[in-house]
């Protein structure tokens, strides 16, 4: 036994230093310096999930049902391991849309819609009262233990004291207190509450830490590790082994359904999400809390069945076991640890009530309140003047009401049940938001109407098989209901509804509730339509991820003046918020004051309404910006309309436009194809013409000579002979004509051996000269070479004899054509950066301009007028010479020459530089 | 922006699933039921004992997968951050952008091209 004084005081010192750890918190938080941004702050606020429930309740669990208390924990660890899909999402939406509560982020999702957000939050308000009641009573009922041990060893708990005497009360009027203080500070519910998030963390620790001690005192202290306390415990408590696996018909049943209504209740809790969500400060600690949260809570459950089993052995059977944690201690006499017990469950419990009722507090205020005064014509609030302050005192006034109705609740249930099966209730009841929730997040075309029919569907079910039984063991109604059903019906007894038998009530409760709810939510959106509003939402949350840009976007115009905008902006956010928000889009606008702005534009609307939202939720402030903002939702649907028909016609004609392309394409290579077809048939029949021609001359002149010398035999010995001479120098021509057109059908066909390899230009122009030196002697042509630059550094890249023949074929046209006797042919070669040039000229009688590119052509020999075909030359050399240059990459033309003959120029690139046209056969045309 | 997700983030993200369906698997019934015995283990309930097993090994595999997952989203973020920060320098906006993008950006920048604001 503790004196009371004793407990009061600590009591009363534990809440001062956890109002001086808000305020310091607060405090550092205005200085910039703020101490919950770290990750493992933010895990430690998370364990605000660990109440009361968890600190006494879970060795009561424990110690009665052996194993299943776990699934508390295990839930919440499946949860965080799914972390990267669900939390992180949730935790991106809620900081970029300045979502402030899960009824906000719920209507949020479905188009804002204020009906979904205060349905929201009846049921969460509904739902969190049990909780907060056992709050209440596991702190009363721990005092009473602590100051009358002896007193209830063996006997239920207590009725409630008296108000005035009633630890509960002042439990709970300090709890109102603190959250009055320090979550209603500021205006902006999506700004951080960091004085609170500090002390709850601390709190989180303290419980952790006294459990801990209390879990060691227990193993080490009063036995010798766990292997002597169950060996133990074998021995002095009968049955002690059925708590050591799931043991009764339903305890697997039981086992799942509390694992999954924890794994969505740490989500779906309005204090979970306000700590994990909401306060947040930096997406990245949820990474560092997705294995950290897990641990604590490993860590928190290590000790529970030893300190259970050892209440089992060191206290009389009977004893209440909710409050093992604290009389454990007091059977060893051991005051100290009993009292840091006593601080830890005080700890557990008033955390969960302040962060709870912060955050109802703002569900109520934004989602239910404002609403529903705005609604009220006659207020006229709309356009009054500053509402900060009536903003504020709904949300004290909610914190006080909510403290009152958990109070209440808690007399009126009498303190009956046990904490587990109070705070099973609860979580049935937020298991109800999951739906709609995870739905939302992942699934695009769930509805607002589908969330509404499942919400409520779900929530019927919840009270009908839930809290009716529950209703009937604290007689507040007739058990009859529960065993034979109302009016007798027995397909509707609440327990066993539609003859469903034999399974767990809570397992039954949350298989109708969730059928109920799943099925509505799903059919309703699969055979409804969703509005502008909410397609454009429901993009926004489900592809938060894919969208970096802007977080809504301003698709529409809304027309309102500034004057306005400004008005209502002050009348929620305060003078001084209204002014930097203001100033600060002057700014951009590069206006130089809030005066000199006269009409609103969209994004300036946009930012009002998501500063609004970040203190009175989407759903009012979506209607109060309308209130001011005219035209809105007829526009949007319009807008929406126009667009996906505009959407539809451009993308038919980008189609129509993509077809007609490809025609367009497709026609022009027909066509350029038709044309070079036509071009090659006729070069066709012109190269057929000119070989024939070309071949019938010699022909010809052979026939008639062989005639001549067979038809008369009695011709002289020199004149047959000098016939013959003829017939073997025309056979001579047609060979050699016959060899070149071969030569050349092989370039042209791109079949000639080509040695490609690097070649000295001045070998290549020696050796050519060599050749034809015999010719130029005999005619008495002079031939001057002159070559400069470094040749042997710099080769061309080609085929030795091929260029070499190039060379032959321009110095012996060269001396056709050049005069005899006075005849001069000057060749020169330079080497430049890319290329080589090298030109070849002569004296001769030139070419006129217009016929120089047809020297090229096969057969055409110019000039032909005088002395027919000088030296009997094929026709075919330059062509054959241009063939070869452009299969090297270069290029060959002729130009008039200063002496007044012909000048040929070459240009070779050196080797290593590319060559332009690597293909012979293009050289044709 | 790069539409397709980092190779090395897709892998992660597989094995992040595979570890929470590890996780129902090994904490639900059925395969529960193989320990569901009153037997006992190194002197403390076999039942129990299992659990905190899984737990501890679920908590530390996530811890290793939940550093992992952070480096390569910020390695991606920075990516992503670099590429956006290129296109705007393309379009001719890299100063306001580029004063952007340093200032909140924790990831590696220096994969940007250099100067490339410059043209």
């Amino acid at each position: 036994m503790v004196a009371p004084w004793l407990i009061v005081t600590a009591s009363l010192l534990y809440v001062g230093l956890l109002f001086a750890i808000a305020w310091w918190g607060d405090r550092r938080a205005g200085q910039g310096r703020s101490v919950i941004r770290n990750p493992m702050v933010y895990t430690l606020s998370i364990a605000v999930y660990c109440t009361s429930w968890t600190f006494y309740g879970a060795v009561g669990t424990a110690a009665r049902k052996g194993p299943e208390f776990l699934t508390i924990y295990l839930g919440p660890t499946l949860m965080f391991l799914a972390w990267w899909f669900v939390l992180r999402k949730i935790v991106r939406i809620t900081r970029t849309h300045r979502v402030t509560s899960i009824a906000d982020f719920i209507s949020s999702r479905y188009g804002k819609s204020p009906r979904l957000s205060g349905l929201v939050t009846v049921i969460a308000v509904v739902g969190t009262m049990p909780y907060i009641a056992l709050q209440l009573k596991a702190v009363a009922t721990s005092y009473t233990a602590l100051v009358g041990f002896h007193a209830i060893v063996g006997a239920p708990s207590p009725p409630p004291a008296a108000v005035p005497a009633d630890t509960a009360f002042w439990v709970a009027a300090a709890m109102a207190v603190f959250a009055i203080l320090f979550g209603t500070r500021h205006i902006d519910a999506s700004e951080h509450h960091e004085g609170v998030v500090a002390a709850i963390a601390f709190e989180s620790l303290v419980k952790l830490l006294a459990f801990l001690a209390v879990g060691l005192f227990v193993v080490f202290i009063m036995h010798d590790g766990f292997a002597d306390l169950f060996a133990l415990a074998a021995e002095r408590v009968p049955d002690v082994a059925q708590l050591y696996a799931l043991s009764g018909a339903t305890a697997t049943d039981r086992w799942v359904t509390m694992l999954l209504l924890a794994m969505v209740a740490v989500i779906c809790l309005p204090r979970q999400f306000q700590v994990t969500a909401v306060e947040n400060v930096d997406e990245r600690h949820v990474s560092t809390a997705a294995w950290a949260f897990p641990l604590y809570l490993a860590v928190i459950s290590l000790f529970v069945l030893p300190i259970a089993v050892a209440g089992l052995i060191h206290l009389p059977s009977g004893a209440e076991a909710d409050s093992f944690v604290l009389t454990v201690p007091l059977s060893q006499d051991n005051q100290v640890l009993a009292l840091i017990a006593f601080l830890g469950g005080l700890s557990s419990a008033t955390g969960m009530v302040i962060v709870a009722a912060i955050s109802l507090s703002i569900m109520i205020s934004n989602d239910l309140v404002m609403p529903l005064l705005l609604r009220l014509k006659w207020l006229r609030l709309t356009s009054r003047g500053d509402l900060t302050g009536l903003l504020l005192f709904i949300r004290r006034a909610a914190i006080v009401a909510l403290l009152l109705m958990g109070y209440g609740y808690y007399r009126a249930t009498g303190g009956t049940g046990a904490l587990a099966s109070i705070g099973l209730i609860s979580f049935s009841a937020m298991a109800q938001l999951a739906p709609a929730m995870l739905g939302g997040l992942f699934w695009k075309n769930a509805t607002r109407a589908g969330a509404h029919a499942g919400l409520l569907a779900g929530f019927a079910m919840w009270a009908y098989t839930l809290v009716l039984p529950s209703m009937a063991s604290a007689d507040w109604i007739g058990p009859e209901v529960v065993q034979a059903g109302p009016w007798g019906l027995a397909l509707l007894r609440p327990e066993a509804l539609f003859g469903l038998d034999g399974l767990d009530p809570l397992a039954h409760a949350l298989f109708w509730s969730w059928l109920f709810n799943i099925g509505a939510f799903v059919g309703v959106s699969v055979f409804g339509k969703q509005g502008p509003l909410e397609r454009v939402q429901a993009t926004v949350f489900v592809d938060i991820f894919r969208r970096r840009d802007t977080a809504t976007p301003h698709m529409w115009r809304r027309a309102a003046t500034v004057k306005d905008l400004y008005a209502l902006t002050q009348r929620f956010l305060g003078h001084t918020v209204a002014y930097r928000l203001f100033r600060k889009h002057a700014k951009r606008m590069g206006a130089r004051s809030i005066r000199s702005l006269t009409d609103a534009d969209p994004a300036l609307v946009t930012a009002v309404e998501q500063e609004l939202a970040g203190s009175i939720g989407a759903a009012s402030a979506r209607v109060m910006v309308a209130s001011v903002a005219k035209g809105d939702m007829v526009s949007l649907n319009e807008v929406l309309k126009i667009l996906e028909e505009t959407s539809q016609v451009i993308e038919y004609s980008q189609r129509l436009e993509q077809k007609s392309r490809e025609l367009e394409q497709t026609t022009a290579e027909l066509r350029e194809a038709n044309r070079r077809l036509q071009e090659l048939d006729r070069l066709k029949d012109e190269f057929l013409s000119t070989v024939s021609h070309e071949l019938r001359t010699p022909l010809t002149s052979i026939r008639s000579f062989s005639e001549i010398l067979t038809d008369n035999p009695d011709l002289t010995r020199e004149e047959a002979e000098r016939f013959l001479g003829i017939i073997v120098r025309e056979s001579e021509r047609l060979t050699r004509l016959i060899d070149q057109l071969l030569d050349l059908a092989r370039l042209q066909a791109g079949h000639g051996d080509w040695n490609m390899a690097p070649v000295s230009v001045r070998e290549a122009l020696e050796h050519a000269c060599g050749v034809v030196n015999a010719l130029y002697t005999e005619r008495r042509i002079g031939l001057s070479l002159e070559i400069k630059g470094d040749t042997e550094v710099a080769p061309v890249h080609a085929d030795r004899d091929r260029l070499t023949q190039v060379f032959v074929n321009l110095l012996s046209n060269a001396a056709k054509y050049a005069p005899p006797q006075s005849g001069q042919v000057t060749v020169k070669a330079e080497c430049r950066r890319d290329d080589w040039r090298i030109s070849v000229a002569d004296n001769g009688p030139g070419i006129p301009a217009d016929r120089r590119e047809q020297v090229f052509d096969r057969f055409v020999q110019v000039p032909e007028a005088e002395g027919g075909r000088p030296g009997g030359g094929t026709g075919l050399g330059l062509a054959i010479s241009r063939q070869i240059v452009e299969h090297f990459g270069g290029h060959i033309w002729v130009e008039a020459s200063p002496q007044g003959g012909a000048l040929f120029r070459v240009i070779l690139p050196r080797s290593g530089v590319e060559p332009r046209q690597p293909e012979a056969g293009q050289a044709a045309q | 922006m790069t539409a397709a997700p980092q190779p090395r983030l897709q892998g992660l993200r597989e094995r992040a699933v595979l570890l929470v369906i590890l996780g129902f698997v090994l904490l639900l019934p059925p395969f529960l039921l193989v320990v569901d015995h009153r037997a006992e283990a190194f002197g403390a309930p076999l039942f129990y004992v299992y659990i905190f097993v899984v737990w501890g090994g679920l908590i530390g595999l996530n811890a290793v997968l939940a550093r992992r997952l952070d480096d390569a989203t910020r390695a991606a973020e920075a990516a992503e951050a670099a590429a956006n920060l290129a296109e705007r320098a393309q379009s001719g906006t890299a100063r306001a952008g580029a004063a952007e993008a340093a200032g909140p950006g924790p990831g590696p920048d220096d994969d940007l091209p250099a100067g490339g604001g410059g043209r």
